[in-house]
């Protein structure tokens, strides 16, 4: 995944280095034609100068300074000539001698006709050129040398304006990220002066506000429909009491009603922990130190009564002293819900295990086979067909724990169910 | 005082002295019955009445509010959610007018708070709607045990004696020891002799808030049985009795 500015940076980086790549014969013919300007300038200077000094002088001295002329100077000659000629400008290279290595030079050179003493004089002045292949390379390096430094200027500039330009952004993505519908308290998005941001978090803060509310509706509506169930229920439970107490009903009656009876008592519980599930965020559950070592100890023993029920032996390593900030009556359910999850699904005639420590409590039971960890936690979901509960246990161990910011884990290790609540998260 | 007598109202010894208390517990026992719901309170009345109680209804908050200024009940059956006020304003009634009524709080709201903020307030027990009749006559019981005797409640039947307090049984003078869910079960049989109870409501009864056990009846017949057992072996005729399909019942 690349970020977002780096996306545009480098079709940027791409295009300077093109331009910049173009920018090298341009400044070439540049200079050349800024040198050779200059050298023509120079070589018509040199004329006039010649011109200048060898005048007023007799043909005696005009042909002692030439010779002396010709002599110092490597590369202007002064010639006598027949016929004048018209004036005309050149490149020529020729080999030289610098420091006793020959070197290829390149000349601008001035051909031209001067008249001293009234006798036609040829003129050939030639100035050293530099180099065509010196001056492309001086103007690459230079040319590179910007690229880097337009590159490294454009990943340094880049870097810090990502961080400053996105970070209301990253502040939105932050706070969504932690966002937690369970809550229901709305996100307090914070202030940016960029419209496209702004509008980002205005819209999110919408959709959020709706989601809250749709969610509470929710929430509340199975809050009242649990309410509401309960008093029907009540009746129903009460008839059926009364109802078995009559002697005159056959055994195929007393069968009927047993099923009826057991069905009631089924709805009952679901109803009763949908209630508790909806209830659990409510604030109704205060907080307060919670003694787990005492807890899970009390508890263990209370269920140790059901597993001997089903032949099984519950081991338990419970270090002592260990205190949670959270509700107590939802710590109960919570290891009540794990210990009675166990004891429901040991194998029969196995063990169990509670083991307890700062950092966990961990539940593990006998079992066949490794359940799915995708569904186990959601509600009405049951892992096996034998011995099914109310299908909300684990629903609301998760739920609890979500309130506290625990983690709930299970895996399957040696043939055991491991259910683990970590307490830090 | 020892107050040792038969629950089903006769009685072999008399104590030293008859006690007003004593001849309270000789009459019928009065309960008001304070639900709007009237099937659901007809079928708590017709349960308790079969029980030896008298039973009275009130099903608003001023008629309740009217019915305990003027009477005197042994115990209150009190619904929270009242057409015309909460139920906690009758109880917070009931303790400003220094009635000794005991008051049972029965309620839709399984919330904590409420069941917190009743009791607080003054009531004796709490039970959640829904529950099951043989439930509420053992509770009702054991509050009425407590109110008339406070601190020797001895329950004498035939051979065998339930100390309440100190959670031992005795039969022919031979103590038994049993479990805390025996000891549990022989409450709720106590408290509901000759009624049958379903084995959901033993279930209940037996798991208290550990809900999600109940569907397995198989720990109910266990326990049962061993109860059935421990009173067999010290010699106490077999009471519980097995009704098919349906639970069991304590024969008096």
């Amino acid at each position: 995944m690349t970020k977002l500015l780096n996306k545009p940076l480098k079709t940027f980086i791409a295009f300077t280095c093109v331009v910049l790549a173009c920018s090298i014969p341009a400044y070439f013919y540049l200079v050349e034609y800024i040198w050779i300007d200059e050298l023509d300038d120079h070589n018509q200077q040199l004329k006039a100068q010649i011109q200048t000094r060898f005048k007023d002088a007799t043909q005696d001295e005009l042909n002692e300074k030439i010779a002396l002329w010709n002599k110092i100077q490597g590369t202007s000659q002064i010639a006598p000539l027949a016929k004048s000629n018209e004036d005309s400008v050149y490149l020529v290279e020729r080999e030289i001698l610098d420091n006793g290595v020959k070197e290829l030079e390149r000349f601008r050179g001035l051909y031209s006709t001067i008249q001293l003493n009234g006798i036609l004089y040829s003129l050939t002045i030639e100035t050293n050129v530099e180099e065509v292949h010196e001056t492309v390379f001086a103007i690459s390096v230079i040319t590179c040398l910007f690229i880097v430094f337009l590159i490294v200027g454009f990943i340094l500039l880049n870097r810090r304006l990502s961080k400053r330009i996105w970070s209301p952004f990253t502040d939105t993505l932050d706070k969504l990220k932690e966002f937690d519908l369970n809550s229901t308290s709305a996100i307090g998005f914070s202030k940016t002066d960029i419209q496209e941001f702004a509008e980002l978090n205005g819209t999110l803060a919408k959709l959020i506000d709706n989601n809250i509310r749709v969610y509470k509706q929710q929430k509340e509506f199975t809050q009242n429909a649990s309410h509401e169930l309960q008093t029907p229920l009540a009746l129903l439970k009460s008839k059926v009491d009364l109802l078995i107490q009559d002697p005159s009903l056959s055994a195929e009656q007393r069968k009927i009603i047993e099923s009826i009876d057991n069905s009631i008592s089924r709805v009952t519980r679901i109803n009763k922990n949908l209630l508790l599930l909806a209830g659990i965020e409510n604030k109704s559950y205060q907080s307060g130190e919670v003694g787990l070592s005492g807890l899970v100890t009390t508890l263990t023993d209370t269920f140790k009564d059901f597993a001997n029920d089903r032949g099984c032996e519950i081991s338990s390593s419970i270090k002592s002293g260990i205190r949670v900030k959270a509700s107590e009556s939802l710590v109960e359910i919570l290891i009540s819900n794990l210990l009675s999850n166990s004891v429901r699904h040991c194998v029969l005639k196995s063990g169990i295990s509670v083991i307890l420590n700062e950092q966990a409590l961990i539940v593990s039971n006998e079992g066949k086979s490794a359940l799915n960890e995708a569904s186990l936690f959601k509600r009405f979901i049951s892992a096996t067909t034998e011995n099914p509960g109310t299908g909300l246990g684990l629903a609301i161990v998760k739920e609890i724990c979500n309130k506290y910011g625990w983690r709930v884990t299970y895996s399957f290790r040696g043939n055991q169910h491991v259910f683990s609540v970590f307490f830090l998260s | 005082m020892t107050a040792i007598l038969r629950f089903d109202g006769s009685f072999l010894k008399i104590p030293f002295q008859i006690s007003s208390k004593f001849i309270l517990y000789l009459r019928k026992m009065k309960i008001l019955i304070i639900e709007d719901e009237k099937e659901l309170a007809a079928s708590i009345a017709e349960y308790l009445n079969g029980q030896g109680y008298h039973s009275e209804f009130a099903e608003t908050y001023s008629q309740a509010v009217d019915k305990i200024s003027v009477f005197q009940y042994d115990c209150i059956l009190l619904d929270l959610m009242l057409p015309g006020g909460n139920g906690l304003k009758v109880l917070e009634e009931i303790k400003k007018q220094n009635k000794q009524d005991g008051v049972i709080i029965i309620s839709a709201k399984d919330s904590l708070e409420d069941k917190i903020s009743g009791l607080q307030t003054g009531a004796d027990d709490y039970i959640a709607k829904p529950f099951h009749l043989s439930e509420l006559s053992a509770r009702i019981h054991s509050l009425l045990r407590r109110q008339q005797f406070g601190n020797t409640n001895v329950i004498n039947q035939n051979e065998i004696q339930i100390d309440l307090l100190a959670k031992t049984l005795t039969v022919n003078n031979q103590p038994v020891s049993l479990t805390k869910k025996e000891f549990d079960l022989l409450l709720l049989f106590i408290g509901n002799k000759n009624k049958v109870i379903s084995k959901n409501a033993l279930a209940e009864h037996l798991s208290g808030d550990m809900a999600d056990m109940l569907d397995n009846h198989d720990f109910v017949y266990a326990h049962i049985k061993n109860l059935k057992r421990k009173l067999t072996d010290a010699g106490y005729n077999n009471y519980i009795k097995t009704v098919y399909g349906t639970g069991y019942k304590w024969d008096a």
